[in-house]
């Protein structure tokens, strides 16, 4: 049997959607309704299956799907939290108490402050006491300065230094067309 | 109406759990596969919502089981005993049950897996191409090659004669 048509056939045997053409050209085929049967024969001893879990399993099982216990009431849960939060502010107070104590009995046992009967006096030695009555430094006597007035020039422009010309007129005369039409002396 | 563990379990667990005994051949690792599935539902079942086939919803997560199950052991699942075999089914299918486990077992798991949801629970293609992560089509070329081997293993076994009196399918 043509391996189209069985494919066509699985599909049909299935219920799925087949091309009716194709269908008809599979079933058709002489091999068709053994093919047909095989499979109706092998479906029904695959389903043919009548076999149940164990009672093990069905024990195991309800506690699976038994729903967790109901939970307590909201202020349940604050139970815990307010009796620990008790027991640390009975111990904090005993604490404090109990360090109060501690330190009222250190302060009646301990010597009471003595009033200062001899108080040393000690002097280097070498030293000049200072005895006398120190006077202030008499102020200081600050000098006024100021500063020098400009001169007025007395030079004249015929006395200003003469600009080196020379130089540039040599440096002229070496270019390529320098001194060629116009040469001519410095006078 | 709010679909509880316990409702889904009472539909489905025989199904889930037969698919499981045909897939591994092994009555009491289907029964931990079945309890590992409802493990699961128990779990997600907060985040469920009914838009689909419920039905194609648990074999998801069955399949999910039978995968991870397959990674833990990383080894193709065994087949049916003779006696387990013959003890399982009821007397009109015990004459082919030997030889149906034997060959469902010789099977690629790929096509044993589309074949078993396919005939057990009776899932659509598309149904099933969603839970074997593949198409339509790819689903119809694996159940056409696995009846065309499961016949070939079953040559002369599967006739209506040899079979007696079928149930109507």
């Amino acid at each position: 049997m043509h391996e189209r048509h069985l494919y066509a056939l699985s599909r049909f045997f299935d219920g799925e959607s087949v091309d009716p053409p194709l269908l008809l050209e599979s079933l058709a085929d002489p091999e068709a309704a053994t093919y047909l049967t095989e499979w109706a024969a092998l479906r029904a001893a695959v389903r043919e299956d009548d076999s149940r879990p164990s009672d093990r399993f069905y024990a195991s099982m309800a506690a699976v799907l038994t729903p967790p216990p109901v939970r307590r009431a909201s202020w349940g849960r604050w139970i815990g939290p307010a009796v620990a939060a008790s027991v640390v502010l009975v111990a904090g107070i005993a604490g404090f108490d109990a360090g109060r104590q501690f330190q009222r009995q250190h302060t009646q046992t301990a010597e009471p402050i003595r009033a200062v009967e001899r108080a040393a006096q000690t002097r280097t030695p070498g030293a000049e006491q200072q005895t006398r009555r120190l006077t202030p430094p008499a102020p200081t006597a600050v000098p006024l300065v100021t500063p020098p007035q400009p001169q007025p020039t007395t030079r004249r422009p015929e006395d200003w230094p003469v600009a080196d010309t020379r130089l540039r007129f040599e440096s002229w005369r070496d270019t390529p067309r320098g001194g060629q039409e116009d040469r001519h002396e410095r006078p | 109406m709010e679909t509880t563990a316990a409702d889904l379990f009472e539909r489905h667990h025989v199904a889930i759990f037969r698919f499981f005994r045909r897939v591994t051949g092994d009555p009491d690792l289907a029964e931990d596969l079945t309890q590992d599935v409802f493990v699961r539902v128990v779990k997600a079942l907060a985040a469920y919502q009914p838009r689909g086939w419920e039905t194609a919803w648990l074999f998801q997560i069955a399949r999910t089981v039978l995968v991870d199950h397959h990674r833990r052991r990383r080894e193709p699942s065994a087949s049916l005993s003779a006696p387990e075999a013959l003890a399982a089914g009821s007397p009109a299918g015990q004459l082919v049950a030997f030889g149906l486990q034997e060959a469902l077992g010789r099977l690629p798991e790929a096509e044993r897996t589309v074949f078993l949801l396919r005939e057990v629970t009776g899932l659509s293609y598309s149904e099933v191409a969603a839970l074997c992560d593949t198409s339509e089509d790819g689903v119809g070329s694996r159940l056409f090659r696995a009846r065309r081997r499961l016949r070939q293993l079953l040559s002369g076994r599967l006739s209506v004669d040899a079979l007696g009196p079928v149930r109507r399918v």
